[in-house]
Parts: structure tokens; sequence; C-alpha cells
């Protein structure tokens, strides 16, 4: 102990130098472990320099070929390269009061060299909706998505919108039949990297939403919204209590955590279909310190703090399957486990495109969340994590998120970068209603974008191009609205005899009688003969009954206050060949109030108009002109009064493609 | 030492030497593994290999662009150093009782047993000057050969032999080669000792003055394992590897 740490390492040289001064006669080889690593270490060093060179040699070769294999760019590219930095749900009205205030320096400093103007967003201004808009650079209606969830229009169910999953069995080279997963993206169009592709233009595409599963590209892509657990769910975190028993609720499961013996508890964790559960072990470690152990990886946590990264291995038969997750421990002890996030580094399902860029990633800049929504709002919601844990998470996953990004913009000399940053939607969405002041959490979130912002900047040369954009804006969510109970009061719903209300899935509903259905976050669906299973609604009265609906919608009030905002028919706003999977109706609610947490999955409550009292307080799944998104560039742009789809575009444009014709955005 | 490496081959003390010298270096291995999984930092070893294998990976991802490729080489490189850096502690550990186990299974496996057909040549080094030498007639058929004198390099050299790996005349003893079959003591000549310099005695009487060095030489034993003929050190080096690699697999350790 007397000895400091530069003392310790002054003796290990001085122990080395004597060894270097004085040397014997050594035999080559010490102990198998070491001798391993020497030899590994070697064959290591050999290959960096191989692989540089061959780089060098094949180079010309690697270009040449490029040359011939891609088509030559029509036009004379604006920039050798555009960085997009994705600030989900960044508000025009905040960014503005702030920068008043000189808060957002960075962000001022780029409006003044370059443009900012509000953004036009989707309809409905939601993630899925809006960042599939901006890759494809058309509307929903070419696309296909218009919410998270869709449809399944025959069984009257509510399906997430931009994925398929199922499962099939196939016969292996042995002949053995082995059950298989496949997951289609249902996102239609091509995103605008697809384009610069067959171009020679090479994209780093980070966490965008809504590319899950990974499409092949010209270059690297890491998935984002959409990504699912090991549960195969969007994310379902473990809650494990000594009383605990196995039960599930809405965002988790709950589990028991039994004592072993004095300060030792062990806890189990179900993990994938067909999976043996994990065992964890907790250890109390020294004041206010825990030990987590699960096989032969232990980490320390504090008393109350969230952990770093566990590694959870579950086995299905003679497959491993690696998932990875933070703990929290409170009195009792009580253990918190996040969602079982894939493995980057082992990853069950593709999480990237080449497959090994998340391996990569890992090892470059350490293990980080993989699932779509990683923040665990359900969690926070339910009590189960507090405020300041929550906020060790966001933030957490943003400082990984960063030096991926800062990773991909130091690795990528030109083409094309884009990152999105979804914490900055997760923190306004759970704590908008603890206002804005300075010192506030949503406060200091906007200050952290203005710094990567800065940033980003600092890191662009000469010739690139910047775009800072946000998909949509934010305001509060205080009332909730039960479009399905506002259906059945109005007579277009009608439940089955004695049934008052539905816990799920419109269990309960009398299909025979029922006119219109809400589903999704913004959503009417008629009952179409037909198209829906048990339809009753003919073509001839489609018009009139959603003009009557439409109507009485905006008649709706709460005390004196308008509920709706508008109310826009799928074939007004929306053109192309997948318009039919809209809903028919999409209410635009005043700001405030939205689609109650119940109807969206087909559940009808007690109350049309109720308060919101969960933490999920701010929104945006409003009227879409509510919920304006950001746009900033680097270089001044005519356009006044953009849209989300003009980024697509205006970036082919500036690296040297044509836009194609059938996009709907226009060039800034 | 001795009695434990005794104790240890006593199971095989009626077998070949190949399987004593199998049981050690299969012993060596695990536990040698399972001291470089004590003495060295696994976490530090896991997230460095991660970050190699990472920074490997990335110079595939980025073959287009040679900076890339050239930076991600020489991260690499600054890691190994970084890696060797973190073996060096259980390296230095590990020395000593490798140290020990080869000088033990040197003295025990290396040479073959002194006998009629493996006899061993001893060689004198004088510092000055041959005493004048009193030659007597070959012992009992040990000495093989009479001395013969190299006057210019001052040096002298005879073969002897023995039986059963020792050497036994009046009161001189010397061991030499591995002696039963299981890989029991031996004593391998032992340069400049005093049982060499007295056996020069009955034909030299100034022997043990003036010696600058003794050289002696017994056949080293080759051990045919796969149709090769093994040195001791080979089929400790390859047996023990073998094992410290299962050792890594069922004891999770990171090399």
């Amino acid at each position: 102990m007397l000895l400091t740490l530069n003392g310790r390492i002054a003796l290990k040289l001085i122990f080395i130098s004597a060894l270097l001064l004085f040397p014997a006669i050594a035999q080559g080889y010490i102990g198998p472990g070491a001798g391993f690593g020497i030899l590994t270490s070697f064959v290591v060093f050999l290959n960096a320099i191989a692989v540089s060179l061959l780089s060098f040699l094949f180079w010309p070769v690697m270009v040449f070929i490029r040359s011939i294999k891609k088509r030559r760019r029509p036009l004379k590219a604006e920039c050798d390269k555009v960085v997009i930095l994705g600030l989900d749900g960044l508000s025009p009205h905040l960014v503005e009061k702030y920068w008043e205030n000189g808060d957002l320096p960075n962000l001022k400093k780029l409006s003044e060299e370059g443009s900012y103007t509000r953004m036009r967003t989707t309809t409905p201004g939601i993630s899925p909706v809006a960042w599939s808009s901006f890759q494809t650079g058309v509307n929903p209606g070419k696309h296909g998505i218009f919410d998270f969830l869709a449809a399944d229009r025959k069984r009257y169910l509510a399906v997430l919108s931009s994925v398929k999953t199922k499962t099939f069995s196939k016969r292996n080279f042995l002949g053995i039949r082995k059950k298989k997963m496949s997951s289609t993206l249902l996102r239609m169009s091509k995103p605008f990297w697809a384009l610069l592709g067959k171009y020679g233009v090479r994209s780093t595409i980070l966490r965008v939403p809504i590319t899950y599963p990974p499409e092949p590209l010209d270059g690297r892509l890491l998935s984002g919204m959409c990504v699912p657990d090991l549960r195969g769910s969007q994310g379902s975190y473990t809650v494990m209590a000594p009383e605990g028993a196995a039960t599930s609720f809405t965002g988790g499961i709950g589990c028991a955590l039994t004592e072993q013996e004095k300060g030792l508890w062990l806890g189990v964790i179900p993990g994938p279909e067909g999976c043996e559960p994990v065992d964890v072990l907790l250890k109390k470690s020294g004041d206010g310190i825990w030990e987590i152990r699960s096989g032969d990886e232990m980490i320390k946590i504090e008393h109350k703090r969230l952990s770093g990264w566990l590694t959870l291995c579950y086995r299905a038969g003679r497959t491993k399957i690696k998932g990875i997750a933070r703990f929290r421990v409170t009195d009792g002890p009580v253990v918190y486990c996040t969602a079982l996030h894939v493995d980057p580094s082992s990853p069950v399902v593709p999480l990237s495109h080449p497959v090994h860029y998340s391996r990569y990633l890992a090892g470059a800049v350490g293990q980080f969340a993989t699932l779509g929504l990683a923040e665990d709002t359900w969690a926070l919601s339910n009590g189960h994590l507090d405020e300041k844990s929550f906020l060790d998470m966001a933030w957490a996953y943003y400082g990984e998120r960063k030096r991926m990004f800062t990773n991909a913009l130091t690795n990528g000399k030109d083409g094309l970068t884009v990152c999105v940053f979804d914490t900055s939607d997760r923190i306004q969405h759970m704590f908008w209603g603890d206002g804005f002041d300075p010192g506030s959490v949503i406060h200091k979130m906007y200050i952290e974008m203005d710094r990567l912002v800065g940033e980003t900047v600092a890191r662009m040369k000469k010739n690139q191009r910047l775009i800072v954009l946000s998909d949509h804006g934010f305001t509060s969510f205080h009332t909730c609205v039960d479009f399905n109970r506002w259906l059945v009061d109005n007579d277009y719903m009608v439940l089955e005899d004695g049934v008052k209300s539905i816990d799920a899935s419109y269990h309960g509903v009398d299909w025979s009688r029922t006119k219109a259905y809400a589903m999704g976050l913004s959503g009417i669906n008629l009952n179409m003969k037909g198209r829906e299973g048990k339809g009753i609604v003919t073509k001839k009265e489609r018009s009139s009954l959603m003009l009557e609906i439409k109507e009485k919608l905006l008649q709706l009030k709460d005390g004196n206050d308008h509920v709706i905002r508008s109310v826009k028919f799928a074939g007004d706003i929306y053109s192309g060949g997948y318009v039919s999977r809209s809903p028919d109706l999409i209410p635009g609610t005043n700001a405030g109030y939205r689609a109650d947490w119940g109807c969206v999955t087909g559940c009808v409550g007690a109350k049309t108009i109720y308060p919101n009292d969960r933490h999920w307080n701010g929104d945006h799944c409003h009227d879409s002109d509510l919920v304006k998104g950001i746009l900033f560039t680097s270089w001044k742009h005519g356009s006044d009064n953009p849209s989300i789809m003009d980024v697509a575009p205006s970036v082919l444009k500036m690296l040297g493609v044509d836009p194609p014709g059938y996009m709907d955005g226009r060039t800034l | 030492m001795n009695v434990l490496f005794d104790a240890l081959l006593f199971p095989f003390r009626r077998f070949d030497p190949l399987w004593g010298l199998m049981w050690i270096s299969a012993l060596s291995g695990i536990m040698m593994i399972l001291v470089f999984k004590k003495t060295s930092d696994q976490q530090a070893i896991s997230l460095l290999r991660k970050r190699m294998g990472s920074r490997a990976l990335g110079m595939l991802l980025f073959l287009e662009s040679p900076p890339t490729v050239i930076r991600l080489a020489l991260g690499l490189i600054v890691d190994n150093f970084i890696y060797l850096w973190h073996l060096l502690k259980p390296m230095l550990i590990i020395a000593l009782p490798f140290v020990i186990i080869t000088s033990q299974l040197d003295a025990r496996y290396s040479r073959e047993p002194l006998n009629a057909e493996n006899p061993s040549t001893v060689t004198v080094y004088w510092e000055d000057s041959i005493p004048e030498s009193q030659y007597g007639a070959p012992e009992e058929g040990l000495i093989i050969s009479p001395i013969v004198t190299i006057t210019d390099s001052l040096e002298q050299s005879f073969s002897f032999t023995g039986s059963n790996g020792i050497f036994v005349h009046q009161t001189i003893g010397i061991k030499l080669g591995s002696r039963g079959p299981s890989g029991s003591v031996l004593v391998r000549g032992a340069e400049k000792s005093n049982a060499i310099q007295a056996l020069f005695r009955p034909w030299n009487a100034n022997a043990g003055e003036g010696i600058l060095k003794i050289n002696s030489h017994i056949q080293e034993t080759r051990y045919i394992i796969l149709g090769g003929r093994w040195s001791f050190f080979a089929v400790f080096l390859v047996f023990s590897s073998i094992w410290a690699i299962l050792g890594t697999v069922i004891f999770k350790v990171k090399v």
C-alpha cells in the first residue's frame, strides 16, 4: 500500500530494464497459457501487416472493379460527404426558446452560417412513419408505414407495422429439422442510400428507425427501432423480488428471488421461448455494493445505481443464444433487469449489414443497446425504475451511440453518414411535464444535443455538408382520448350484450353491428365489407360514414377545449400503392390530447376523456402541424417550408445522383 | 522436489517412461492454465481481445480506405503490445514452476541410461598444461576406450559405460541417464563434479587441480510417437499445450 501506482510502474520498469541489461539464456516457451498468448500475438502482428499491405496493393484493383460495376453519377457532386444527424423529437419551439436565451450556441451558429427552418413531418407525426418517409423520400402511401401498429383486418388484431416475423422448420444438411425464424421488413420503396450505392457512393447508417431487419447496401448499417429483444418483444424487462411470483405485466415480467444463504440470492431470468431460464446470483459485497454473477461473468454495482452490461447465455439444445442486460438493485433486495438485448458481439438475429459490423462496433466502442426502443419507459411508468436510473440509462445509451457516430465519422472520408439519436425523444416523453426551465431535465438534454452538434461540426472537413434534423416536435400529453369508447358512445361500435368495457383486442365487440374501430395511435378504420373479417360497411356507405364521423369527432370537447384539431381521410393525404393499408380516418388531436393507452390495441374503457396519470406525459401523436420538426443545414437553401420527404432527394442531388421521379420530396 | 515428483510418478513406475512424461505434461498444462487464469486480468484480456478482433474485422470492413486500414492495423499492433504487457505478470509467475518442471523432466526423461550400448564420452580441458599421466589398464570393461590426449588444445577424453545408468568403480559412483522405466531420479553427469574428477585419479594422480572444464556427453532419449522421434521437451510441449487448450475450454480461461 506504501507504493503508489507510479511507484509500482517504476518498479516494473526497473525490473524489465534489469532483465534487458543482464540477459541470460532463456527458454522460448513459458507455460501453455502465456505461450499461446505470445503465439497468437505474433499471428496478430503478422496479420495486421499483411492485411495493410494487401489493402494497399488491391486498392487500385478495387477502385477499377467498382468503376466498372457501378454506374457513373449523372450529376456533378456538390460535396464529398453528407452527414445527417437525426435528433429524434427535437422541438422547434424549444430550440427557438433556448437559443434566444443563448443556451444553444452551436445550433445558433449553424443556422447563421447555413440555414434553419421548421420542417413539416408526416401525418401522423410519429417516428416509424416520419423516418420511413425520411429514408425513402415518399409519402406513407408509397412506403406502407402508417403507425407503430398495423391492422390485421381479417382477425381484428394489431400487429407491428414494420416487421413480419415467421417461424418455420427447415432440414439442415444432416436432414434434421430445425426451427428457424425469419423477419421481413414491411417498409416498401427504397431508402436513398440504396440508390447512392448503385452509383458507388458508400453509406454508414446508424440506428435509423425502420431499418430492421437490415437490408443490404453499399456500406454499413446498424438497425434501429423495431429490433426485438431476446423474448421477441419490443422490450420486456424483469423484476426479481424475494416474495415475487412469476407474473407478467405491461412491459415486463416478475420472478422470484430465493435466498440461498445469508447475503446470497438466486434469481432466474426467463429468456427466449424454448430456452432454459438463466440463473443469476446476487451477493452483497461490502457497503452498498452488490455483485451480480451469471455464468463466469460478474459485475459490481452500487445500491440503486444502474450496472454495466452483463452477458446472459441461454441454451436451446446445443445452440447458445447470448443476450446482454443491465441491472439495478434496491432494498429488499429487488432486482431490476433491463430487456434482454441481443448481444451485438454474437447476434442471434441480424442486427447489421454486413453481419459482422455489429461485432466490429461492439469491439470498437464496447457493448451497446441493440433493442429498438432501448430506454425502458415502461419500467419508469410502472415504478420499477426511478427517474435518476432512467436518466442514467438514457444517457448511457446516448454515450454508446455517440461513440458509434464518432467512429463512423472517423472511418468514412466520403459518402453518406446518418445517425439517429433517440435519447431526446425518450427524455421528452418522460419529463415533458417537469417543465423546460434552465436546469430542468429537458433543458439539460437540449444543451447536450447542442454540444453534440458542435462536436460534429468540429469534425466536419472542407467540402462536407451537415444536416441536423428531427422527425417531429413535441407537445404535452395530459389527457387521454379513448377513441373506441367514443365510437361506442356514438353507436359506431357495438359491444356484445352485457359487455361494458374491453380489456384486450376487441374481445366482446359485436362486429355484425360495428361500423368503425380505432387501432394504433392515430387511426380509425371502417369495418368494411369484404376487407375486414366480419365487415358490414358497404362501399356506397363509406364516404358518408367517414364524413359523419369526421364532423362528430371535430365536435368532441373537453370542457371548452376542442379535443380534435383535424380529421384527415387517407385517400386525401396519401397516394401510392399501399394506401389500402392505411386507416381510413386519421384524427389529429390538439396539443395535450392523445389516443389512450388501451384503444391502441383494441381495448374499450369506461370514459372517452380522462386525465393521463402516467409518467409518459409528453407526446407527438397529435395533429402533425402541431409537431413540426427542425431542419438545420450547413449551407443556405431556398426552401422555407421543407418537408421530411425533401431530405432524400436533396442528399441524392448533393452527391451527384438524380432523384427518381417517384419521390414525393423536392430538393431543398 | 524429487520426493514430490516421485510421488506424482509413483502410479506410473511400472509403465513405459512415455506415460509418466505424458501424465506430468497433462498435469502441468492444466495447472499452468489455472495459474494463468488466477494471475492474469481476465476481464482486461477479454476486452482487449474483443477490441483486437474488432480491429481485425474493421480492416476487412474498410478495405476500400487504405488510411483507415492502416490506422486499424496500427491500433491492432499497439493492442498487441498491451496484450503482451498483460501476459507479463502470469508469465513471470509461471516461469518458476516451469523451470522446476522442465529441470525435473530433463533429469528424468532426457537421456538414455548409461549402459553398454550407450556409453558416455568425457572430455577434460586443462588450464595450463596436461599433468603427467599414470595410465592404467581399462577396468572391468567399464572404461571402453583408453584416454586420448590432444596436447595442443590441452584436452583429454575417454569413454566409459555402466550398468542400468550407473558407473561404479572402487569408491566412485556416477549416475548418468534415465534409470528406471518410469523416469526415476537421475543425475546428469554434473560438469566439474568431484565424481568425474575422481574418475581420472586412477590414471592421473593430479586430476582435480588445474581443470578448466569437463564435458560429458550421453545420448538423448527419443520417444516414438506417431512414427516420429520426439525429444522429451517436444512431448512435454505438445501434450501440455493440448491439455492447456482443453483447460481453457473447461475452465473458461481467456487467453
